[in-house]
Protein backbone atom coordinates (compact mmCIF):
# COMPACT_ATOMS: atom_id res chain seq x y z
CA UNK A 1 0.00 0.00 0.00
CA UNK A 2 1.09 3.32 -0.89
CA UNK A 3 2.25 5.73 1.93
CA UNK A 4 -0.58 8.06 1.21
CA UNK A 5 -3.41 5.46 1.41
CA UNK A 6 -2.63 4.93 4.65
CA UNK A 7 -2.15 8.64 5.07
CA UNK A 8 -5.51 9.01 3.18
CA UNK A 9 -7.22 6.24 5.36
CA UNK A 10 -6.13 7.96 8.77
CA UNK A 11 -7.27 11.39 7.95
CA UNK A 12 -10.33 10.77 6.13
CA UNK A 13 -12.10 10.33 9.26
CA UNK A 14 -10.97 13.03 10.89
CA UNK A 15 -11.74 15.32 7.71
CA UNK A 16 -15.40 13.88 7.64
CA UNK A 17 -15.79 14.72 11.23
CA UNK A 18 -15.03 18.48 10.89
CA UNK A 19 -16.53 18.71 7.77
CA UNK A 20 -19.79 17.30 9.17
CA UNK A 21 -20.04 19.58 11.99
CA UNK A 22 -19.68 22.51 9.97
CA UNK A 23 -22.35 21.64 6.89
CA UNK A 24 -24.53 19.47 9.27
CA UNK A 25 -25.09 15.67 9.79
CA UNK A 26 -27.76 15.90 6.32
CA UNK A 27 -24.57 16.86 4.13
CA UNK A 28 -22.75 13.95 4.97
CA UNK A 29 -22.53 13.18 1.29
CA UNK A 30 -21.18 16.70 0.90
CA UNK A 31 -18.58 16.30 3.74
CA UNK A 32 -18.01 12.96 1.60
CA UNK A 33 -17.43 14.64 -1.48
CA UNK A 34 -14.98 17.79 -0.16
CA UNK A 35 -13.01 14.36 1.13
CA UNK A 36 -12.71 12.83 -1.83
CA UNK A 37 -11.96 16.09 -3.74
CA UNK A 38 -8.76 16.75 -0.91
CA UNK A 39 -7.52 13.73 -1.76
CA UNK A 40 -7.64 14.37 -5.36
CA UNK A 41 -6.03 17.54 -5.06
CA UNK A 42 -3.13 15.67 -3.26
CA UNK A 43 -2.60 13.19 -5.46
CA UNK A 44 -2.26 15.88 -8.09
CA UNK A 45 0.02 17.95 -6.45
CA UNK A 46 1.86 15.71 -4.51
CA UNK A 47 2.99 13.65 -7.95
CA UNK A 48 4.78 16.96 -8.85
CA UNK A 49 5.89 18.52 -5.67
CA UNK A 50 6.60 15.53 -3.78
CA UNK A 51 4.69 15.26 -0.29
CA UNK A 52 4.11 18.22 1.81
CA UNK A 53 6.50 18.19 5.32
CA UNK A 54 3.26 17.52 7.17
CA UNK A 55 0.85 16.02 4.95
CA UNK A 56 -2.08 15.65 7.08
CA UNK A 57 -2.06 19.92 7.71
CA UNK A 58 -1.92 19.81 4.11
CA UNK A 59 -4.61 17.73 3.55
CA UNK A 60 -6.88 19.51 6.72
CA UNK A 61 -6.37 22.96 5.30
CA UNK A 62 -7.13 21.77 1.50
CA UNK A 63 -10.64 20.48 3.15
CA UNK A 64 -11.16 23.49 5.03
CA UNK A 65 -10.47 26.24 2.19
CA UNK A 66 -12.72 24.24 0.53
CA UNK A 67 -15.38 24.06 2.98
CA UNK A 68 -15.13 27.80 2.97
CA UNK A 69 -15.58 27.95 -0.69
CA UNK A 70 -18.53 25.62 -0.58
CA UNK A 71 -19.90 27.70 2.31
CA UNK A 72 -20.06 30.81 0.86
CA UNK A 73 -21.22 29.94 -2.95
CA UNK A 74 -23.94 27.84 -0.90
CA UNK A 75 -25.19 29.92 2.20
CA UNK A 76 -28.02 31.51 0.52
CA UNK A 77 -29.67 28.29 -0.88
CA UNK A 78 -28.57 25.90 1.67
CA UNK A 79 -28.78 25.26 5.35
CA UNK A 80 -25.50 23.77 6.92
CA UNK A 81 -24.88 22.87 10.33
CA UNK A 82 -28.51 24.17 12.77
CA UNK A 83 -25.88 24.68 15.98
CA UNK A 84 -23.73 27.19 14.48
CA UNK A 85 -26.72 28.26 12.22
CA UNK A 86 -26.02 32.29 11.43
CA UNK A 87 -22.47 32.47 11.98
CA UNK A 88 -21.80 30.40 8.61
CA UNK A 89 -23.56 33.34 6.81
CA UNK A 90 -22.41 36.05 7.16
CA UNK A 91 -17.66 36.89 6.36
CA UNK A 92 -17.57 38.25 9.78
CA UNK A 93 -17.62 34.98 11.57
CA UNK A 94 -17.57 32.41 8.69
CA UNK A 95 -13.86 31.86 8.69
CA UNK A 96 -12.77 32.02 12.46
CA UNK A 97 -15.78 29.90 12.78
CA UNK A 98 -14.61 26.95 10.69
CA UNK A 99 -10.83 27.53 11.78
CA UNK A 100 -12.15 26.61 15.50
CA UNK A 101 -13.72 23.71 14.57
CA UNK A 102 -10.60 22.42 12.20
CA UNK A 103 -8.51 23.49 15.11
CA UNK A 104 -7.03 19.84 16.54
CA UNK A 105 -8.64 19.36 20.02
CA UNK A 106 -12.00 20.61 18.76
CA UNK A 107 -11.38 17.57 15.46
CA UNK A 108 -10.74 14.86 18.71
CA UNK A 109 -14.25 15.74 19.97
CA UNK A 110 -16.19 16.30 16.72
CA UNK A 111 -14.52 12.30 15.56
CA UNK A 112 -15.91 10.87 18.75
CA UNK A 113 -19.09 12.88 18.73
CA UNK A 114 -19.31 11.35 14.98
CA UNK A 115 -18.80 7.84 16.71
CA UNK A 116 -21.43 8.17 18.77
CA UNK A 117 -23.98 9.61 16.08
CA UNK A 118 -23.13 6.50 14.66
CA UNK A 119 -24.62 4.40 16.70
CA UNK A 120 -28.21 5.82 15.76
CA UNK A 121 -30.70 3.54 17.96
CA UNK A 122 -32.28 3.07 14.82
CA UNK A 123 -29.12 0.88 13.37
CA UNK A 124 -28.50 -2.62 14.16
CA UNK A 125 -24.97 -2.74 15.84
CA UNK A 126 -23.35 -4.72 12.72
CA UNK A 127 -24.67 -1.39 11.10
CA UNK A 128 -23.23 0.74 13.37
CA UNK A 129 -19.97 -1.12 13.42
CA UNK A 130 -19.56 -0.65 9.80
CA UNK A 131 -19.74 2.64 9.90
CA UNK A 132 -17.92 3.72 12.03
CA UNK A 133 -15.15 1.49 10.45
CA UNK A 134 -15.76 2.86 6.73
CA UNK A 135 -17.05 6.04 7.79
CA UNK A 136 -14.73 7.30 9.96
CA UNK A 137 -11.40 4.39 10.32
CA UNK A 138 -10.73 4.53 6.59
CA UNK A 139 -11.68 0.77 6.35
CA UNK A 140 -13.14 -0.18 2.37
CA UNK A 141 -16.25 -1.54 1.54
CA UNK A 142 -14.64 -5.37 0.89
CA UNK A 143 -12.29 -4.70 4.09
CA UNK A 144 -15.67 -4.45 6.57
CA UNK A 145 -17.48 -7.27 4.72
CA UNK A 146 -14.40 -9.72 5.68
CA UNK A 147 -14.53 -8.59 8.71
CA UNK A 148 -17.85 -9.24 9.18
CA UNK A 149 -17.72 -12.81 7.03
CA UNK A 150 -20.43 -11.33 4.80
CA UNK A 151 -20.78 -10.13 1.20
CA UNK A 152 -19.78 -7.14 -0.81
CA UNK A 153 -22.95 -6.09 -2.07
CA UNK A 154 -24.69 -6.95 1.45
CA UNK A 155 -21.85 -4.67 2.82
CA UNK A 156 -22.18 -1.72 0.68
CA UNK A 157 -26.44 -1.67 1.10
CA UNK A 158 -25.64 -1.61 5.11
CA UNK A 159 -23.45 1.14 4.61
CA UNK A 160 -25.14 3.54 2.03
CA UNK A 161 -28.66 2.56 4.11
CA UNK A 162 -26.92 4.02 7.98
CA UNK A 163 -25.35 6.70 5.79
CA UNK A 164 -29.33 7.62 4.89
CA UNK A 165 -30.13 7.06 8.66
CA UNK A 166 -27.53 9.16 9.34
CA UNK A 167 -28.14 12.35 7.30
CA UNK A 168 -32.05 11.95 7.98
CA UNK A 169 -31.02 12.33 11.92
CA UNK A 170 -30.61 15.84 11.00
CA UNK A 171 -28.72 16.72 14.80
CA UNK A 172 -25.08 15.07 15.60
CA UNK A 173 -24.82 13.73 18.90
CA UNK A 174 -23.76 16.20 21.28
CA UNK A 175 -20.54 15.74 23.41
CA UNK A 176 -20.24 18.04 26.51
CA UNK A 177 -17.46 18.97 28.56
CA UNK B 1 -39.59 45.04 17.18
CA UNK B 2 -38.19 47.93 14.93
CA UNK B 3 -35.11 47.15 12.60
CA UNK B 4 -31.54 48.99 13.29
CA UNK B 5 -28.61 49.03 10.88
CA UNK B 6 -24.84 48.89 12.74
CA UNK B 7 -22.61 50.40 10.36
CA UNK B 8 -18.69 50.18 11.54
CA UNK B 9 -16.47 52.61 11.62
CA UNK B 10 -12.20 52.76 12.49
CA UNK B 11 -11.45 48.98 12.12
CA UNK B 12 -8.07 48.50 12.93
CA UNK B 13 -5.84 46.82 10.22
CA UNK B 14 -2.90 46.64 11.17
CA UNK B 15 -2.78 44.50 13.54
CA UNK B 16 -0.70 41.23 13.67
CA UNK B 17 -2.07 38.12 13.06
CA UNK B 18 -2.07 37.31 17.36
CA UNK B 19 -3.73 40.37 17.79
CA UNK B 20 -6.10 39.73 14.98
CA UNK B 21 -7.16 36.33 16.03
CA UNK B 22 -8.10 37.94 19.30
CA UNK B 23 -10.39 40.65 17.73
CA UNK B 24 -12.40 37.86 15.47
CA UNK B 25 -12.76 35.66 18.65
CA UNK B 26 -14.65 38.87 20.22
CA UNK B 27 -16.63 39.35 17.01
CA UNK B 28 -17.61 35.78 17.08
CA UNK B 29 -18.50 36.09 21.00
CA UNK B 30 -20.69 38.87 19.82
CA UNK B 31 -22.05 38.00 17.36
CA UNK B 32 -23.46 34.93 18.83
CA UNK B 33 -24.61 37.00 22.45
CA UNK B 34 -26.96 38.95 20.03
CA UNK B 35 -27.76 35.57 18.00
CA UNK B 36 -28.83 33.98 20.72
CA UNK B 37 -31.34 36.73 22.26
CA UNK B 38 -32.12 36.88 18.32
CA UNK B 39 -31.30 40.13 17.65
CA UNK B 40 -29.58 39.22 14.51
CA UNK B 41 -31.95 40.39 11.62
CA UNK B 42 -29.06 39.78 8.91
CA UNK B 43 -25.47 39.61 10.11
CA UNK B 44 -23.87 41.59 6.81
CA UNK B 45 -20.53 41.21 5.97
CA UNK B 46 -17.19 42.95 6.63
CA UNK B 47 -16.24 45.44 3.74
CA UNK B 48 -13.18 45.89 2.41
CA UNK B 49 -11.28 49.06 2.81
CA UNK B 50 -11.85 50.60 -1.00
CA UNK B 51 -13.91 50.58 -3.62
CA UNK B 52 -14.98 53.08 -6.58
CA UNK B 53 -17.57 55.66 -5.60
CA UNK B 54 -20.10 56.13 -8.88
CA UNK B 55 -21.67 59.45 -9.09
CA UNK B 56 -23.44 62.30 -10.38
CA UNK B 57 -25.43 62.37 -13.74
CA UNK B 58 -22.44 61.83 -15.68
CA UNK B 59 -21.73 58.65 -13.44
CA UNK B 60 -18.29 59.65 -13.18
CA UNK B 61 -16.28 56.79 -11.63
CA UNK B 62 -13.83 57.49 -8.61
CA UNK B 63 -11.32 55.69 -6.47
CA UNK B 64 -13.24 55.56 -3.45
CA UNK B 65 -14.15 56.34 -0.61
CA UNK B 66 -12.20 59.37 0.33
CA UNK B 67 -12.91 59.38 3.89
CA UNK B 68 -10.34 59.63 6.55
CA UNK B 69 -9.37 55.54 7.25
CA UNK B 70 -11.25 56.22 10.48
CA UNK B 71 -14.40 57.51 8.75
CA UNK B 72 -14.93 54.97 6.16
CA UNK B 73 -17.53 52.28 6.63
CA UNK B 74 -15.90 48.99 7.29
CA UNK B 75 -18.65 46.95 7.62
CA UNK B 76 -21.98 46.65 8.44
CA UNK B 77 -25.16 44.66 10.00
CA UNK B 78 -29.12 44.61 10.28
CA UNK B 79 -30.26 43.74 14.11
CA UNK B 80 -33.54 43.93 15.75
CA UNK B 81 -33.94 45.62 18.93
CA UNK B 82 -37.25 47.38 20.60
CA UNK B 83 -36.68 51.10 19.82
CA UNK B 84 -33.14 53.45 19.34
CA UNK B 85 -32.29 52.75 22.71
CA UNK B 86 -32.54 49.40 22.90
CA UNK B 87 -30.03 49.25 19.59
CA UNK B 88 -27.37 52.02 21.04
CA UNK B 89 -27.73 49.36 24.54
CA UNK B 90 -26.61 46.45 21.89
CA UNK B 91 -24.12 48.08 19.93
CA UNK B 92 -22.10 48.87 23.32
CA UNK B 93 -21.13 45.20 23.26
CA UNK B 94 -19.12 45.78 19.61
CA UNK B 95 -15.38 45.02 19.80
CA UNK B 96 -14.62 47.78 17.17
CA UNK B 97 -15.46 50.22 20.45
CA UNK B 98 -12.60 48.42 22.13
CA UNK B 99 -10.68 49.43 19.02
CA UNK B 100 -11.23 53.04 18.99
CA UNK B 101 -13.81 52.42 16.48
CA UNK B 102 -17.11 53.48 16.50
CA UNK B 103 -21.10 51.79 15.65
CA UNK B 104 -23.40 54.18 13.97
CA UNK B 105 -26.62 52.82 14.75
CA UNK B 106 -29.51 53.96 12.12
CA UNK B 107 -33.45 52.74 12.25
CA UNK B 108 -34.70 51.39 9.15
CA UNK B 109 -36.68 54.12 7.41
CA UNK B 110 -39.93 52.47 5.84
CA UNK B 111 -41.73 54.12 3.34
CA UNK B 112 -46.00 54.21 3.65
CA UNK B 113 -46.85 54.86 0.14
Amino acid sequence: MAPSDLLFRREAGRMIAALTRIFGMHNLALAEDVVQDAFCRAVEVWKFRGMPENPSAWLMATAKNRALDVLRRQRTAHTFAPELGRLLESEWTLAPVVEEVFAPDAIKDDLLRMMFSCCHPRLAEEARVALILHVLCGFSVGEVASAFMSGHAATEKRISRGKKVLAGSKRLFEVYH
Amino acid sequence: MSEFTFFFRGRDRSQSQDQMQKTTQRWVAWFKELGEKGHIKYPGHPLEHTGKVVSGKQKNVHDGPYAEAKDVVGGYMLIEARDITHAVELSKGCPILEAGGSVEVRPVEKFNM
